[in-house]
């Protein structure tokens, strides 16, 4: 079979690949067995796919397998509380988006739990969790703007959906809404998944959904148009393949939290120091690497790597502004 | 299919009611929006089915000339779990089992439970032995192959 | 429409293609057989293994995967009583009752050329009636879904499923409505009942209900009764492909109609998105029941229920793919694998699909077929090996049982706690057997409960009472109550009648 072939491979490249990384003053493999990716959905979707991806790059770079686990439930929390359940060695990290991450559980979550943000870190960075307000091609309004105007004029006219509740997303659209002075004047409702958003913006039951758009059959869909999307104006790269909006450029004002949104890699922040430097190091080389990076564009999420400290900071950032947001989604919300 | 005996139809009735009766309170202090649905299910829908079948019971009981309390006879009821030595005894040790997988992991609790079913039932101790190996080998290898992280336990 | 059927054909009959369909094939017989482990797990455990692979290729393996694991996921249920899946559940209710009449090698038989004749059903409909599809579907929206699962749920729970006692089968299905309802309220985000395990904020998975449900309690009742034991050993193994063929000609030739309907039916059921094969299998069921000449057959191994519950859940799986393929929208999880196989692959699935690869839509219609005809070449020797597992003596088969369930259950969610819980359903479960309670209308309850409240609310949320006003809403709303007030005509009352004059009553059959 391919995969005792490429085992073998392994394990000789793992051997070679240890020495010459110490030589080059790397940091030390201490993986022996296999690395644990925690995907915290259960398979098919978008953060599978993510895990997928590293599975399908990283064997050879870190000389071990790479094991996807899915652990679902909660909305990812379950599985970031299985990792942290793990021994704090370095060899279960878990993948997760800026609205579901243990940076944004540790304050959206409805009951206790037995960690804070504190106890974790960033691995690094290596997706934009791109969202965006989607609507029917032959939605009534031609963008973002005569939208925000309707409701304005005629509250509770459009229906919007986004994903949760429980999720950052919930507070993406409070600030959305905040920063229109259009609080309280959607029909805001929830959906769990951006495909059933998508079905029900055919059926004609949604106006509009602030759903997931990084694919690339979103350009020019015969059925949906993209009005805007949730990234920041000054760190949308030259080359992004997405033409639409941002949602910034449309509000005509900055946001702090739509836009700041990355898919992470997680480890428990008790793990030893050199090996999340190892991990770093391992994450990083394989997203540079062309076939990661081939695979990725192809799935419509353009690859990137920001290191463990802009992470740390970007998820600083968002952990405490959700906290700020926090009130006003219980004032919102039921 | 067999007729329930009027005593199973006291029972079934008690468990729903009770059933009924804790959803009812439990979702009382809920939003309407989230709770409205299991409140309507409980007070509606299963605590009075719950009062129709203790009726049934009672009335059955009050004017049935000989209740029919040995319906385990019935071929289909022939079919129902009952609770002897040997179903208590495997019982107890599929529940010892399934726990220790988290402790002992899955490899050893479930050739451990092997072990003990082997001996429940009187089968030869070398037949036996000669299952577990197998069973555990079988096993072992379906999780190495599909690398499917079951809890190690001790064997970690 | 229909170019690129022949390149299709081309990339279909090379023989790596056939042999990877096979191999999808042949896995997800054995996927759908174990109990607990789905079609979906073992789409997902073996994604390692199709990195690398042409794209054609990890896709024709996939949907192997998973048509051939919808069609075996009632084989366990018929040799013992375990479905494989929640799809399996109405032919294991029929058709162990009829193994243990000594029938095992018919309704395998049946099971195996309704499936085949479902999938080909299911095929035509998806190549034919594709554009009509999307249309219905664009019309099914929040409203329409949750009416129609209730619809499902109002047909199903006061007819055939029902007739037997209909008191305890309402409130079976009420138990499996109040299961549903444990976890996270889905608009709302309000925990219920479980607010300090978010391990149980998504609710019981479906996959810990079965096997509860199903396959804890055999596991007890091989070990209780001498008897019954003896009686499952002693099961008819008889089986001459032969004579079954021609007895199942007899049979298709008596329930011509039903069949076909049955097939028109999961192939609708299968294209609205969100129902799938599970409601289609139960639906087919019920539509045997409606047509049938022999009622009371039903709930006691009915061989009408098998080749109506087989042919519509087979008749749906291409179908389900079909709001991927025409939308680029997946309708389900196994979809999603398919979707992300695609995606993989450098190809999207959408409306421009057929414009612009219509070869791999082709490639995909047709793979569904030819996984239909595998699983009807190993599937007849596959029921000759599995039927000789009923041999095992249960000293060894509990042992067994308890391993595959566990690992289908631990694979259905990734953690520990969910084996613990499945084993708490199947101590529930054999109480709920011991008051007469019939587990597969609790089964029912808590696969279309979760369904029915999320898309009503939602839709009361969009559009207030307005919403259930519109044309495709009211017409299900008045059938739903004409069939409810049906139903309590001609099964509840004459319960409740019964509870006034029980000695006037004879035994309910």
């Amino acid at each position: 079979m391919r995969r005792i072939t490429k085992m073998a491979g392994v394990l000789l490249a793992a051997w070679g690949g240890m020495s010459a990384a110490v030589a080059q003053d790397t940091p030390e493999n201490f993986l022996e067995r296999q690395l644990t990716i925690v995907v915290p959905y259960g398979p098919g979707g978008l953060t599978d796919a993510r895990g997928r991806a590293f599975q399908a790059n990283m064997e050879d770079i870190i000389g071990v397998p790479v094991v996807v686990q899915n652990v679902s439930g909660g909305g990812a929390l379950v599985g970031i509380n299985f990792t942290y359940s793990r021994p704090s060695d370095g060899q279960h990290v878990v993948i997760a988006s800026g609205s579901d991450g243990p940076h944004a559980h540790s304050v959206l979550s409805p009951s206790g739990l037995g960690w804070d943000w504190e106890d974790w870190t960033p691995i690094g960075q290596f997706a934009r969790s791109v969202l965006g307000f989607v609507a029917p091609e032959d939605s009534e309004w031609d963008s973002l703007q005569e939208m925000i105007d309707q409701v304005k004029e005629e509250p509770g006219s459009i229906t919007l959906a986004s994903l949760g509740p429980g999720r950052a997303d919930d507070l993406y659209m409070l600030e959305f809404m905040q920063a229109t002075d259009t609080l309280g004047k959607w029909n805001w409702v929830f959906y769990s998944s951006s495909g059933n958003a998508q079905a029900d913006l055919l059926t004609g039951d949604l106006d509009v959904a602030y759903i997931g758009v990084s694919r690339n059959d979103m350009i020019d869909h015969p059925n949906f148009q993209v009005l805007a999307q949730g990234l920041k104006e000054e760190e949308k790269p030259a080359d992004w393949p997405f033409p639409w909006p941002t949602v910034e450029s449309v509000v005509g004002q900055e946001l702090d939290l739509i836009g700041a949104s990355y898919a992470t890699v997680f480890a428990k922040a008790d793990t030893p120091a050199e090996r999340i430097e190892y991990l770093e190091h391992a994450f990083e080389q394989t997203a540079n690497d062309p076939d990661f990076i081939k695979m990725r564009d192809e799935f419509g999420e353009p690859a990137l790597w920001r290191d463990q400290e802009t992470a740390q900071e970007n998820l600083d950032q968002m952990h405490e502004l959700l906290k700020e947001y926090l009130p006003l989604r219980d004032e919102h919300l039921e | 299919m067999m007729r329930p005996t009027p005593y199973a139809d006291l029972l079934t009735g008690a468990f729903a009611l009770a059933l009924g009766a804790t959803g009812t309170v439990i979702t009382l202090g809920y939003p309407s929006t989230s709770g409205g649905f299991p409140f309507a299910l409980s007070a509606y829908m299963v605590a009075p089915i719950g009062v129709l079948l203790l009726f049934k019971g009672v009335l059955r009981l009050a004017l049935e000339a000989r209740p029919n309390t040995d319906g385990d006879e019935d071929s289909e009821d022939a079919q129902h779990v009952q609770f002897t030595p040997v179903t208590l005894a495997v019982i107890a040790a599929v529940t010892l089992a399934t726990f220790a997988i988290g402790w002992l992991g899955f490899i050893i609790s479930t050739g451990l439970l092997a072990l003990v079913t082997g001996r429940i039932f009187r089968t030869r101790l070398w037949v036996t032995l000669v299952y577990v190996a197998a069973q555990s080998a079988v096993l072992w290898a379906f999780l190495r192959f599909f690398s499917v992280q079951m809890p190690e336990g001790l064997l970690m | 429409m229909y170019t690129g059927i022949g390149d299709a054909l081309l990339i279909l009959l090379s023989p790596m293609n056939l042999s990877w369909i096979a191999l999808g094939t042949l896995l997800g017989l054995i996927a759908g057989t174990l109990p607990g482990v789905s079609g979906v797990s073992m789409m997902a455990l073996l994604l390692p293994f199709t990195f690398g692979m042409e794209p054609e290729t990890s896709v024709l393996m996939l949907i192997g995967i998973y048509a051939a694991s919808t069609y075996s996921s009632s084989t366990g249920g018929i040799l013992y009583n375990i479905p494989g899946g929640a799809a399996g559940v109405p032919t294991t209710m029929e058709g162990y009752k009829l193994s243990m009449k000594g029938r095992t090698g018919e309704v395998l038989s049946t099971d195996i050329y309704a499936s085949f004749i479902g999938s080909t059903i299911g095929f035509v409909c998806a190549v034919v009636l594709t554009p009509l599809f999307i249309t219905f579907a664009t019309l099914f929206g929040t409203a329409e879904r949750g009416l129609f699962a209730l619809l499902a749920l109002a047909l199903v729970g006061t007819g055939a499923l029902s007739r037997a006692d209909p008191l305890r089968g309402l409130l079976a299905v009420g138990i499996g409505l109040l299961v549903g309802t444990v976890g996270m309220q889905p608009n709302t985000g309000f925990v219920r009942f479980v607010e300090g395990y978010p391990q149980l904020w998504d609710g019981f998975h479906l996959v810990w209900i079965i096997v509860g449900l199903y396959a804890i309690p055999q596991i007890f009742r091989l070990a209780t009764l001498e008897k019954y034991f003896h009686a499952v050993r002693e099961m008819d193994l008889h089986y001459g492909f032969g004579e079954e063929f021609r007895r199942f000609l007899s049979l298709f030739r008596r329930n011509r109609g039903m069949i076909i309907r049955t097939g028109l039916i999961g192939s609708i059921v299968g294209a609205l998105p969100g129902l799938g094969t599970v409601a289609s299998s139960w639906l087919g069921y019920q539509e045997a029941y409606r047509s049938s000449k022999a009622k009371e057959e039903f709930g006691n191994g009915s061989i009408e229920a098998v080749a109506g519950a087989e042919t519509a859940n087979n008749a749906a799986v291409p179908n389900t793919i079909v709001p991927l393929l025409s939308l680029g929208i997946p309708g389900s999880a196994a979809s999603a694998l398919i979707l992300g196989a695609f995606l993989l692959a450098g190809v999207q699935p959408g409306p421009q699909m057929m414009a612009v690869n219509p070869e791999k839509v082709w490639t995909i219609l047709l793979g569904l077929f030819f996984t239909g005809v595998f699983f009807v070449i190993f599937g007849l020797p596959f029921h000759r090996v599995a039927i000789y597992v009923t041999k095992v003596k249960p000293a060894f088969l509990i042992p067994a049982i308890v391993a595959f369930s566990a690992i289908g259950t631990f694979l259905a969610t990734g953690f520990e706690e969910g084996i613990y819980i499945t084993l708490g359903i199947g101590l529930v479960a054999v109480l709920l057997e011991r008051m007469y309670l019939p587990v597969a209308n609790v089964l029912l309850g808590a696969i279309l409960g979760p369904t029915i409240e999320k898309e009503l609310l939602l839709a009361y949320q969009i559009g207030g009472v307005g919403r259930f006003m519109q044309p495709g809403a009211a017409s299900l709303v008045l059938i739903i109550a004409a069939i409810l007030l049906w139903g309590l005509y001609k099964n509840l009352l004459p319960s409740l009648v019964e509870i006034w004059s029980p000695k006037s009553s004879q035994r309910v059959s």
